[in-house]
């Protein structure tokens, strides 16, 4: 065997280790981090960080998906989440948010009262 | 035009800058209003058709979202053409439609409770039907479905004062007392150019409606 021949036996073994080194490391990292693709995700983090509130419209159905899978993929991998406020958050902030009308929600209030208002006078006086 | 005008709406709502939560919901439920079908039963009578009754009892729902603290913009629909039409003799039935647009403002109180105040400007539609016919070619002896049809349409408007009660953070039970303002005129149109029906039903009447509500 020459030089070069002995260089490219060399060459050829070490690659081969190097790529299934790597390749049985990819899948040692996936097989952790299965369960933190969905519960990590950039809307799943958004959610928690800043409330459902900071969520979009069309966040929305992903959140929902996501939320679910991240529960699903918990309970196959038997880690056990803490339990999510997030639900109680939002709607305790809409709550304390809806407590008071204003603007175009007063107008809408005050005509359909004064309608039905006047609308069941007249009816009771006829 | 209705369609442009949803196509309106649905790109002011999608685009609006406003930074409160859109809050999605469904509501569905049941109604019951009433009706003054004086005249419209006289002309039923001239054929030989039995009357129809004064109540109606509409299934109801609508897709609503929260475009503003405390308001929310939907679409709206009650409708008696599944199961709840209102029946005349020999197969004949009066199925009655509106739908619209939905505008509710709302406030909350103690720890799950709403109330809510509802405007809906809306379009309504009546069919006098009997979908129940068959003809047959004689010659062939070939049966076939056939329907007849008379048809009303007008515009109306709803108005309504109800209560909501939040049981989870994604169920809720509604119910309100309201009043419609539409009538049907004696107008009523078919394929010939003349029939023998022409009263009208006037169904400006209180109408009252509980539903179970879901929602985000």
């Amino acid at each position: 065997m020459n030089l070069f021949s002995k260089l490219f036996f060399f060459l050829t073994l070490m690659t081969t280790q190097l790529v299934l080194s790597q390749t049985s490391e990819i899948l040692e990292i996936s097989k952790k981090d299965i369960f933190l693709v969905s519960c990590n995700h950039p809307i799943i983090t958004k959610a928690n960080q800043n409330g459902l509130i900071s969520l979009k419209l069309r966040e929305i159905p992903s959140f929902i998906f996501l939320d679910v899978k991240c529960k699903i993929q918990a309970k196959r991998e038997n880690i056990k989440l803490e339990k999510s406020t997030l639900f109680k958050e939002k709607q305790t902030f809409q709550h304390n948010l809806n407590k008071k009308i204003s603007g175009p929600g007063a107008l809408v209030a005050t005509l359909s009262s004064v309608l039905l208002f006047y609308t069941y006078i007249g009816l009771i006086a006829s | 035009m209705i369609k442009k005008i949803s196509y309106i709406i649905f790109i002011f709502i999608f685009s609006s800058s406003i930074q409160a939560q859109y809050k999605i919901s469904y509501r569905l439920g049941l109604g019951m209003g009433f009706t003054k079908p004086d005249n419209f039963n006289l002309s039923l009578s001239s054929i030989e058709l039995s009357k129809i009754g004064s109540t109606w009892f509409p299934l109801h729902h609508d897709l609503s979202i929260n475009i503003y603290p405390s308001l929310r913009i939907g679409y709206k629909k009650l409708s008696t053409k599944l199961l709840t039409y209102n029946r005349s003799s020999n197969n004949y039935i009066l199925p009655i439609v509106f739908h619209g647009i939905n505008i509710e403002s709302f406030f909350t109180f103690r720890n799950r409770f709403e109330i809510n105040f509802g405007l809906s400007p809306m379009l309504g539609s009546a069919k006098f039907i009997n979908n129940k016919l068959t003809v047959t070619d004689e010659k062939l002896g070939v049966e076939g479905k056939t329907t007849a049809e008379i048809k009303n349409s007008t515009l109306g408007f709803y108005s309504s004062i109800g209560l909501r009660m939040y049981l989870m953070s994604f169920l809720s039970i509604d119910s309100s007392v309201g009043y419609i303002y539409a009538k049907f005129d004696e107008k009523w149109k078919s394929k010939a150019n003349e029939n023998p029906i022409s009263g009208s039903i006037d169904m400006t009447k209180p109408f009252f409606q509980v539903s179970a509500v879901i929602g985000w």
